[in-house]
Order: structure tokens, then sequence, then C-alpha cells
């Protein structure tokens, strides 16, 4: 572990809050939007997203940190092999909901990882409706 | 009246008014998933908003040392009860609206047919 690695793990810590009220404040403006005015922008789905996290603490804050941003709520977690279901409101395809996911979890691994994050997973394509390749 | 009175005056204001919209969002969205996303904002974006503009209002470093004590606590326990509402609706068969476009705890349920939901699975004790 070198110094460079553990001003990161620290720089990653304080980062989390600020992500987080960014994510919170976004969602909010974009879920509220949706609320007062007409018409429906809703394109609703449920996404298996596979994860890196290991522990039940990096697992149980990530399927947290889904949950508090207006716009994705995590329906279902599980340990082994890690992974959690989210409904996502604006769902543009399987892969972005799971990048979305994926780009939370980098910022947590930064946070509980003095090493490092490990590379996200490549082999997560679906097709349109959501089906495995 | 300083300005930073102003706004924490204006920061309350818009904390309870999204109150106001997260209330609306119960009504006008479509189904329990989504009503839950809009419940996330007056449980969680409308009182950091009440309560950072308090913190403006009486400045001082125990007042911050309160808010953010509150702040942490309010935002998680907001987070854990949306979950555990979200899958308990899906347990027991909420309806889901008509622009889910598709659900992959229901693909998850067919391929491992006969075994347990994904949402009840705790492999190594509890979750």
């Amino acid at each position: 572990m070198t110094v460079k690695s553990v001003l990161n793990w620290i720089l990653g810590i304080l980062w989390i809050p600020v992500y987080l009220a960014y994510d919170l404040l976004t969602g909010s403006l974009r879920v509220g939007w949706e609320i007062l005015t007409p018409g429906s922008r809703i394109s609703a789905a449920f996404v298996e997203v596979p994860l890196r996290c290991r522990t039940d603490f990096e697992v149980s804050t990530l399927a947290n940190l889904v949950s508090l941003t207006p716009g994705s709520l995590t329906v279902a977690a599980r340990q082994d092999p890690a992974t959690v279901w989210v409904y996502s409101m604006y769902t543009h395809s399987h892969g972005s909901t799971v990048r979305y996911v994926h780009a939370m979890e980098d910022r947590l691994l930064r946070a509980t990882r003095p090493a490092g994050k490990p590379p996200r997973a490549e082999d997560l394509e679906r097709d349109e409706g959501g089906q495995r390749l | 009246m300083t300005l930073t009175e102003i706004i924490g005056d204006l920061l309350v204001l818009a904390g309870a008014l999204a109150f106001l919209v997260g209330a609306i969002g119960l009504l006008r969205l479509p189904d329990l998933y989504s009503r839950l996303n809009g419940v996330t904002i007056s449980g969680a974006f409308g009182p950091a908003l009440i309560l950072i503009g308090l913190l403006l209002q009486q400045p001082s470093l125990g007042n911050a040392l309160k808010v953010g004590l509150a702040l942490v606590i309010q935002l998680a326990t907001s987070a854990v009860g949306g979950s555990a509402m979200a899958r308990a609706g899906y347990l027991t068969g909420a309806p889901q609206a008509e622009e889910t476009r598709f659900d992959d705890l229901v693909v998850e349920l067919d391929e491992q047919a006969g075994q347990e939901h994904p949402g009840y699975s705790r492999p190594d004790g509890d979750l």
C-alpha cells in the first residue's frame, strides 16, 4: 500500500457525501418534475445487477445508496454471489441501469477498500427485453 | 435579517415544498414502486433541505453536529424502510404499472424453477 493509494482511499471516503448530495438533488428534481408535469415519461424495469461488493457492509451500503436516490430502488439483495435487483424508474436499456449502479459501486469501493477498487465485469450485455444473450 | 437567515428560510420553504411534491406523487404515480420513489423525495430530500436551512438560521458547532447526526440517521432509516417496503410489495405480488419494461426477478424465478425466490435467499445465514 503506497501513500498515493491511502490518499485516494481517504478522498474516496470524503467524496461519498458529495456524490450522495448530487444524486439526491438531481434525482429529486427529476422525479419531482415527473410528478408535477402532465404525462408520463416513466419506463420502469427491474434490473439484476451483479456486484463486486463482497462483505455484508458493502452490499447493504450499496443497496441503501441506491434506494436513497429518487428514481431507483433496491427490491432484493443476495450476498453470494453478490447481486442486487434494482427497480429503476427511467430505464433506457438494461446496460444503462447496470452502469448507473456500477458507477455508484465504484465510489463505494473506493471508500471501503484501501487497496483500490477492482475493475468492472465486462460480460453483462443483455438484449432489448433484458434477456441474457 | 442577515443573508444566511434568508437563505435558511428559503431552504426550509423548499423542504416543505419537497414534502408537498412527495405527497402529490403518492396520488399521481402509477404503482407501488414508483410511489416509493416519490416518497423518497419527502423522506430524504425534504428533511435534508429543512435541516440545512435550520442550521443556517442558527449556525454553531453544536447545531452542526446535531444536524449532521439527524441527517445521517434520517437518510439511513428512510432508505432501509423504502427497500423493506419494496421487497414486501414484490413478494406479495403488488401490481406493476404498464410502463414496466422487463423484470429480472421473474427471469431469475423461472430459471431456478422450484427453488426459492431470490428475495428470500440467505446463503450465509443472515444478509
